[in-house]
């Protein structure tokens, strides 16, 4: 049974799909509405956009590559092709590594497919603090349950994979609230491939979901084109500015295109939106464009296990705790849900910290690896405001994210329970990712080590790979670059649909929150449009 | 400054933690850094490759053994380290310009005469390095207490690891059993 590639077929089927790179003069295209970026904000929009009759024009930086380019199943030729910077993306200072998608479909591509709800909590935190309306536990309910339908988000209902496993045993044996997570799969093989792009097209992510049936819808995508520009005219968006990217999509091929459209989307993800902002001087007359950038803060603890966990096949994500996210005392520390990476092997070496006998005894090891990880709640407190998103000379994204000691206090925390859960689940030694992590054999051996940590950049290892906010939502001009329903709060035709509206993190990983967020506004963006469309 | 012609070896620990200092000031300077390594920005990446320069592809080759230990073959060396040469070079080609132009201090600092001898104690260029100096350059970086030789420390074998288990022989290093075979075969079947 051959995979039927749905771009092929399609684009056979009349499809309008541009390849940038293969542009050799300047072009203007134009629509009713241009849409920037095509992961999960971008992706949503198009569908409902050009179900409700409008004219689509997506446009994506990153490569079209599509189950076809997915069949070797190869890790690295994932990483080179579908992340930003190659997965070298970091913060300013190089402290936190950031894993970010670059394809057709965003990030939506690569994820691990996680589907959580935004937390009520949140939620409720956005309404009270952030000036957020009618995105309340109510209002955003049949929402979430449409995107849930559209994507079909389940808990996964196979048994979790061994790395899984030991965070579900761990929860068990200490009495922490845990849960089965659900995740965006119809058809899928439980095989564990989903950062390297979804072989069989099980993942509905935008690549195989929405954005065919934005295609089918006679919307029109052109990818391998990166955005430089808005250009305004008064308080309105007349056009946008970009230039296509070589075969390799590293380089600007130089070929300049220009849009014109009705209505700008801007869906290009925390750090691109910011920045296209930034380098189209954007009227900010607040100076909120960047502010607030979050990114739940990873960090990471390893565990040999007496038993094969083989961490790189099963569902990378099935289990979950909540136990130290929203009870207890948030004023010292910050919360964190607790999760397992899936032992993708080049991004479990990378990140492993060791080298010589130490890398070796990892690697031999790696069979029996099982990775915790911590997303840390950023946001939610004064010490914890977030990062700034700002550009360089020639307008690249520059994110710079402080870590404060309420943050560090989080990770120690983490360090610690991640550490205890691991032990209960049996496992032989952990250490936690940090440059001076030892290997213990015992929690009570291992608890003052970590105790003791060095808690700073660098030495501590931290991640992320959910960049969100930058462009906060709110109903306060001075507080918010763009309304609630994600219009800018100065520029007439200009929308943000996408996790850079985040006024915080979320609390879980962010796809289904985004989504929801997005079809809500999207559908009212569509509403407004139409008249003026007709 | 006085140049240091003593072999960085014989330096001890408490010596070298005096020169991080200055190390670290040397890091941060950037235009300091590029003048003391000859402006060596300006140079062309080597041939067959998109970022890393022929000074860059010494630096990497010294590093390689001494990060990979045991689990780089000795069957066969040369070509390993190569491959890995190319997995660094294919991701720092894929860098924005804010990054690339931050890994260009940083291997700038470490190939020039100067900085190199005064920020990681080797005491001979790359390509002639003593493995056991380059071993205990490392170790120095990790265990620094400066926060800009930990960077260094971390940017250059997350380079390393990465683009080696990204090869055939690292995936066998890490006792990785190949693409799950059941959808493997399943997608690939003609």
């Amino acid at each position: 049974m051959a995979i039927n590639d749905l771009y092929t077929d399609g684009i056979a089927s009349g499809w309008d799909v541009r390849d940038a790179s293969t542009f050799t003069a300047p072009l203007t295209l134009e629509a009713d509405v241009v849409i920037i970026g095509t992961g999960a904000g971008g992706g949503t929009t198009a569908e409902i956009l050009s179900a409700a009759g409008l004219k689509v024009l997506m446009l994506e930086e990153g490569p079209l590559k599509t189950s076809a380019n997915f069949k070797d199943m190869n890790e690295g030729r994932a990483y080179a092709e579908l992340y930003q910077e190659a997965t070298g993306r970091a913060t300013s200072d190089g402290a936190i590594a950031i894993l970010q998608g670059r394809a057709v479909g965003g990030t939506t591509t690569v994820n691990w497919t996680s589907s959580f709800r935004t937390p009520p909590e949140t939620l409720k935190h956005w309404a009270e603090v952030h000036g957020v309306k009618d995105w309340s536990a109510e209002a955003s309910k049949p929402w979430f349950d449409n995107r849930t339908e559209r994507l079909g988000i389940a808990p996964w209902a196979a048994p979790p994979n061994a790395n899984n496993a030991v965070l579900q045993r761990a929860c068990e044996k200490l009495g922490w609230e845990h849960h089965v997570i659900p995740r965006n799969v119809r058809g899928c093989w439980n095989s564990g491939y989903c950062g390297y792009g979804c072989p069989v097209n099980a993942k509905q992510s935008m690549l195989v979901s929405t954005i065919p049936e934005a295609l089918k819808a006679k919307a029109t995508l052109v990818h391998h084109l990166s955005v430089r520009q808005l250009k305004f005219t008064g308080d309105q968006v007349s056009s946008l500015e970009a230039v296509a990217m070589d075969k390799d999509c590293i380089q600007a091929s130089g070929v300049a295109v220009t849009v014109r459209a009705k209505h700008f989307v801007l869906a290009g993800g925390a750090i691109n939106n910011p920045a296209l902002l930034l380098r189209s001087k954007a009227p900010d007359p607040h100076g909120r464009v960047g502010k607030r950038t979050f990114l739940h803060p990873v960090v990471l603890t390893y565990a040999v296990m007496p038993e094969a966990i083989d961490g790189w096949y099963g569902a990378p994500q099935s289990v979950a705790s909540d136990h130290f996210q929203w009870q207890g005392d948030f004023s010292k520390s910050p919360g964190f849900k607790l999760e397992v990476p899936p032992i993708n092997p080049v991004l479990t070496a990378a990140l492993f910290g060791r080298i010589g006998g130490e890398l070796a005894d990892g690697l031999a090891n790696m069979k029996n690896l099982n990775a915790m990880l911590a997303l840390v709640r950023d946001g939610f407190h004064d010490q914890s405001q977030g990062g700034e998103v700002k550009i360089d000379q020639v307008g690249n994204p520059i994110l710079d994210y402080e870590v404060t000691d309420y943050l560090f206090a989080g990770f120690k925390q983490a360090l610690l329970r991640m550490t205890e859960a691991q032990f209960a689940a049996g496992a032989t030694r952990v250490t936690p990712a940090h440059l001076d992590g030892v290997w213990a054999t015992s929690w009570a051996q291992a608890r003052p080590q970590i105790e003791a940590l060095a808690y700073q950049k660098f030495r501590l290892a931290i991640a992320t790979a959910h960049i969100m906010g930058g462009c906060a939502m709110g109903e306060d001009a001075r507080q918010s670059v763009a309304h609630s329903d994600g219009s800018h709060h100065q520029v007439g035709n200009l929308s943000i649909i996408d996790g850079s509206l985040f006024p915080t993190s979320i609390g879980a990983n962010p796809q289904l929150s985004i989504y929801a967020l997005a079809a809500r506004n999207a559908t009212a963006l569509a509403q407004r449009l139409k008249p003026a469309a007709a | 400054m006085n140049q240091r012609t003593a072999p960085a070896a014989a330096l001890h620990r408490r010596d070298f933690l005096k020169l991080s200092v200055g190390g670290a000031a040397l890091l941060s300077a950037g235009a300091f850094t590029a003048t003391l390594a000859g402006c060596a920005k300006q140079e062309a990446a080597a041939s067959g490759y998109r970022f890393l320069r022929p000074a860059d592809l010494q630096l990497f080759a010294a590093l390689a053994p001494a990060v990979l230990g045991a689990t780089l073959p000795v069957d066969g060396r040369p070509a390993h380290i190569e491959s890995v040469l190319k997995g660094v070079d294919a991701t720092a080609a894929r860098l924005l310009l804010p990054a690339q132009t931050e890994l260009y201090k940083l291997f700038d600092l470490l190939n020039g005469g100067l900085t190199r001898r005064l920020t990681t104690g080797v005491s001979k260029p790359w390509a002639e390095a003593d493995s056991a100096q380059v071993e205990a350059f490392l170790l120095r970086w990790q265990t620094s207490s400066i926060g800009l030789f930990n960077a260094g420390y971390r940017a250059l074998i997350k380079f390393i690891t990465g683009a080696w288990v990204g090869t055939e022989a690292g995936l066998k290093a890490a006792g990785y059993p190949g693409p799950y075979k059941p959808m493997f075969d399943t997608v690939n079947a003609v």
